[in-house]
């Protein structure tokens, strides 16, 4: 299928960007990688009138730490996060997250930008970017700002980024070394959108308490959730089995999964319990194993 | 040096490969505008306002035809139940109610969404069951005008689109005397053939006749159905073929070709292309009918079935297309390929507000299979007998006479399929070394090779190379570009590279029953062998003067014509073709080929359309599955296929129709789900959320091909395609049910019923 008829306009740096943006107003779209975008416009679910296309923007091509912390510029390609040791040093949880993000090829094109931009409930990064707690880097005619993942992502494919702000970095606390980290992920098939994903970093102190652990879940409500109440159960306790099933069992009231064409809603909250126990359960016997 | 069952690359493969190949969609003729349809939102209406005049004076757009503007005329394959267009009232979702041709496919599109039309809803009908209850509403009231196409008209009334009964005595005495008896229920749903290539047509008018252009499995199956509903002769209506990127049986009726042929009439001959979006294929593609099986056997107290009954209650959709034909399956695979006593068979096709349901590989096969295999396990867990000893102390031999009076002379070829496959996978060791959430299921089948007729003219060019003139096509299974180019040179002795096969054209080749029923190799390549047959004879009357012997002293090989047991006494098959030029004129041979129908007894049922199964093949399949008890998914860990195939004419074409079968058999066990809402829509409607299975879902198939020469195939060739999707879905529900301890008695089987079985 083709997109409608679409304007075009390139951007060759950041503030050009949100120049075509405040001029161009709500029906413009930023143009990051395409792999989400493109799809929607060809299938005429979505039908902006023009696109902003960042692609030269170089300048937000790049990772780095920064002051114990990952920093990625939004143009950087994912294919490049998954395969960079500052990476898998820093968060070896997202190369991880990134290997379910639809095929190599799409990777080699898709943004870490784009991705969170999009904010599709059901995709990896805005979950693994909110489970981390991250926080995203937008810039608007007013300046810069910084949003806290769980304040961005506000609804199915709506964040709080005004319509002239463009995304420009994803920051995310590095993870203490030692932690592990996995990804559990039901697809009917492999590259498929994920039906729920679950990811979690543990880190376990000398006596093997849980010292660190965070949790993420798509595709189980309208924005991707951090899971508070099942990261409370673990904090601090001996992660037994007990503990584990104990955790897994507050995401039922955790989540607020609805049931579309791809899977009803009672199939989601539970496996999103059970993702989460298999997720922890494989973090945990990951520590110490570098990714 | 022979080429039969040899590999050999494929006459199309470089193309296809390459890109340079034009299928149906990619063909363009001067100066062709496009065109678009308006198809029904809703799946059961009355149009109460259908208003073309904004859409007429959009830009670019040449005509707009409603049904006003189409001959009054009923069309169809079995019945002509169906017209062009939707007249009053709508009767699926997807049925056309107008067609538009203008300069670009965007405008035709933009035009036909223009087209101010008003639909007032009206009750669907959808659940199988309710279409047949008094009260329903009918979805043809005037089913009683409809015609056969051909023939007296057959058992039908209302919502039964057609009814085959099979009653033979002694059914209810076995009952009554029964041990025990044993019922199930079987469910399953519809399946899309999604090939890679949508469907596309492009039409002409011309000095008074209509050209098409299509990639179709069956071209003289358009002609007839574009005269139909066009309201001319057939030989008005002449059909070109192009390559196709893939049928499975929805590319053997006519589908946007009328409606091409139509617009270019309407614009004065300009050349008008349709292109369906794949949604449009989608939701308006003649799937594998959805149905519902009903099995009861009555059971002595020693545990042989004494009596069956099958009811059978399949989907027909809005119009019958092929359906009404396939209906007497059930009679011939009611009790599969085990005895089970007098059998009382029940099959009936309704009329729903659906997509029109037609043929796809292994017809109404796929789903009796499932029920009589899940069936034959439920008996042997009853009776806590081994499931695959129970099946062969109940397995057919030489002679079976069956439900309609086939016999079945080599049926012990079944037992040396499931010799085969214990060879390969020993059922004591698979039990023995059984894992929790593993689950082995097993199955067998017969079935039949296509009988239409088939034509071939072989015609030797100046060169010593031959041209193939049918209208056979090779819808991607090699059936020609292998299968009957591998038979036309072994008979001739040249390389299978010399000889070149057309694609079809109606106006050209002779009729050609369409590539369906795995009947392309074993009729065209017979027919093929016979024309190959006359130019041998020709070759050699011609080269018998040159050569100073007698043509019967002769023999044709290697490229040339011979004298028998005479090393050095030959010429060229170029020489002796360039001589015929001045002595016979041009060498050309012709050969026809029909399979007949066994011999049956027209009394055994009512209904009885599809009387009996020529050249029948024998299948048996293992596969070994795995469940994830946390997910619910289920993934095919081992699959084995034991088949009589006569003799292999190409490994390559029957490994690949063995592995691709299996693999869609796989899809439809697991994968694809084509749901009907209540609303009668399909819930759907795009490659992303229907699932075909990736190579990653699917094991490399461990095929045992059985030889058994037929003496009436070319070279002992029978059909290969369509058998080895019948039992995937049976073994694999075995597999599943075996695997949990539950029943899984519906098609497909979700990751969610697999979940729901396991925690309660």
């Amino acid at each position: 299928m083709k997109p409608a008829a679409v304007k075009y306009a390139r951007a060759g740096d950041v503030q050009e960007a949100v120049a075509l943006l405040s001029e161009h107003g709500t029906d413009a779209k930023v143009l990051a990688g395409g792999q989400s975008l493109v799809p929607l416009m060809n299938f005429r679910l979505a039908s902006p009138s023009i696109l902003i296309d960042i692609n030269r923007v170089n300048e937000l091509a790049y990772v780095r730490e920064d002051n114990g912390s990952l920093l990625i510029g939004a143009m950087t390609r994912q294919r490049d996060v998954e395969t960079s040791p500052v990476v898998a040093a820093a968060v070896p949880l997202l190369p991880q997250a990134l290997h379910h993000v639809g095929h190599v090829t799409n990777r080699n094109r898709g943004t870490v930008g784009g991705s969170v931009a999009h904010a599709d409930p059901a995709s990896e990064l805005p979950a693994l970017v909110t489970g981390l707690a991250g926080e995203l880097t937008v810039e608007g005619p007013k300046g810069q700002r910084t949003i806290a993942a769980e304040d961005f992502f506000v609804g199915t494919f709506t964040t709080a980024m005004e319509y002239d702000e463009v995304l420009t970095a994803v920051r995310l606390p590095r993870l203490p070394a030692g932690t592990g980290v996995a990804v559990e992920e039901l697809a009917r098939r492999h590259g498929d959108f994920a039906i729920v994903a679950v990811m979690a970093a543990v880190h376990l102190a000398p006596d093997g308490s849980v010292d660190l652990v965070r949790l993420a879940a798509s595709g189980v409500d309208s924005v991707p959730l951090r899971l508070h109440s099942a990261e409370a159960v673990l904090a601090g306790a001996q992660p037994t089995a007990d503990a584990i099933a104990a955790a897994a069992a507050t995401v039922a009231a955790s989540v607020n999964p609805t049931g579309d064409v791809h899977a009803p809603a009672s199939y989601r909250r539970d496996m999103a319990q059970l993702l989460v126990k298999r997720a922890v359960g494989a973090a945990i016997e990951r520590i110490g194993v570098s990714a | 040096m022979t080429v039969i069952g040899e590999r050999i690359p494929r006459s199309d493969g470089q193309s296809k490969v390459s890109g340079e190949a034009i299928y149906g969609v990619d063909y363009a003729e001067p100066g062709m505008i496009w065109g678009a349809l308006l198809r029904s939102p809703v799946s059961s209406g009355r149009i109460t306002r259908l208003d073309t005049t904004a859409a007429m004076a959009m830009p670019g757009v040449h005509a707009v035809l409603t049904a006003a503007d189409a001959p009054d005329a009923y069309a169809g394959w079995v019945l002509r139940d169906q017209r062009l267009f939707a007249v009053d009232r709508v009767h699926f979702e997807g049925q056309p109610i107008a067609a538009v041709a203008a300069d670009t496919l965007a405008q035709a599109r933009a035009a036909a969404a223009a087209i101010d039309l008003e639909i007032e809803p009206l009750p669907a009908v959808v659940d199988l069951d309710h279409a047949l209850s008094p009260d329903a509403p009918l979805v043809h009231p005037d089913w009683e005008s409809f015609v056969p196409t051909a023939g007296p008209d057959f058992p039908r009334g209302g919502n039964l689109a057609a009814e085959s009964i099979s009653d033979p005595p002694g059914v209810d005495e076995a009952f009554a005397r029964a041990h025990r008896v044993i019922s199930d229920e079987f469910v399953a749903q519809r399946q899309y053939q999604a090939y890679i290539e949508p469907k596309s047509a492009v039409g002409i008018f011309r000095d008074g006749r209509y050209t098409i252009h299509t990639a179709h499995q069956f071209p003289y199956n358009v002609r007839d159905r574009v005269s139909q509903f066009l309201n001319v002769r057939p030989s008005a209506v002449r059909v070109v073929g192009h390559t196709i990127g893939g049928g499975f049986g929805a590319k053997l009726d006519a589908s946007l070709e009328p409606y091409a042929a139509l617009l270019s009439r309407a614009v004065r001959g300009l050349a008008v292309k349709l292109v369906n979006t794949r949604t449009e294929d989608l939701i308006t593609c003649p799937s594998r009918e959805g149905a519902i099986t009903r099995l009861r056997s009555a059971v002595d107290a020693e545990g042989n079935i004494i009596a069956r009954e099958l009811e059978v209650i399949a989907d027909n959709g809005a119009y019958s297309g092929e359906m009404p034909w396939l209906a007497s399956i059930a009679l011939h695979c009611a009790r599969g390929v085990y005895r089970a006593g007098p059998t009382r068979v029940v099959a009936r096709l309704v009329y729903t507000n659906t997509t029109p349901t037609g043929a796809f590989r292994g017809v109404n096969g796929t789903y009796l299979y499932h029920a009589v295999e899940r069936h034959m396990d439920h008996i042997a867990a009853e009776l806590g007998v081994d499931r695959l000893e129970y099946r062969l102390r109940h397995l057919f031999t030489d002679g079976e006479e069956l439900l309609n009076g086939q016999v079945l002379d080599d049926a012990g070829i079944l037992r040396q399929g499931f010799e085969a496959i214990e060879a390969a996978a020993p059922w004591a060791e698979l039990q023995a070394e059984k894992r929790p959430y593993r689950g082995i299921g097993i199955g067998a089948a017969w079935w039949l090779t296509n009988p239409s007729a088939g034509t071939a003219v072989v015609k030797m060019h100046e060169d010593g190379t031959v041209a193939v003139v049918t209208a056979a096509t090779d819808n991607g299974s090699g059936a020609v570009s292998m299968g009957v180019t591998q038979v036309v040179a072994e008979r001739l002795g040249i390389p299978p590279a010399d000889v070149h096969i057309a694609l079809p054209d109606t106006d050209v080749a002779g009729f050609d029953g369409g590539s369906q029923g795995s009947r392309t190799t074993r009729i065209v390549g017979k027919a093929s062998q016979i024309a190959a047959d006359e130019v041998v004879e020709k070759l050699k009357n011609v080269a018998a003067g040159l050569l100073e012997a007698a043509a019967e002293d002769l023999e044709v090989a290697e490229g040339t014509v011979r004298v028998k047991g005479v090393p050095g006494k030959s010429m060229t098959l170029a020489e002796v073709a360039v001589t015929a030029m001045n002595t016979v004129g041009p060498i050309q041979g012709t050969g026809s080929f029909v399979t007949p129908f066994p011999d049956f007894n027209p009394g055994c049922a009512t209904g009885l359309m599809l009387p009996s199964f020529p050249t029948p093949t024998y299948h048996v399949h293992l596969a070994e599955v795995e469940v994830d008890p946390v997910t619910g998914n289920v993934r095919v860990l081992r699959y084995l296929v034991a088949q009589e195939v006569g003799r292999v004419i190409s490994p390559d074409g029957t490994y690949g129709q063995v592995m691709g079968a299996v693999t869609q058999g796989i899809g439809y066990a697991l994968h694809e789900s084509l749901r009907i809402g209540e609303d009668g829509r399909y819930r759907e409607r795009t490659l992303e959320s229907y699932r075909l299975p990736l190579a990653g879902d699917v094991p490399r198939v461990e095929f045992f091909p059985l030889e058994h020469p037929d003496p009436d195939g070319p070279f002992g060739a029978k059909g290969v395609g369509e058998g080895p999707v019948l039992l995937p879905a049976a073994v694999i529900a075995n597999a599943v049910s075996d695997a949990i301890g539950k029943p899984f008695n519906q098609i497909p089987i979700t990751p969610e019923e697999v979940l729901a079985a396991i925690q309660s």
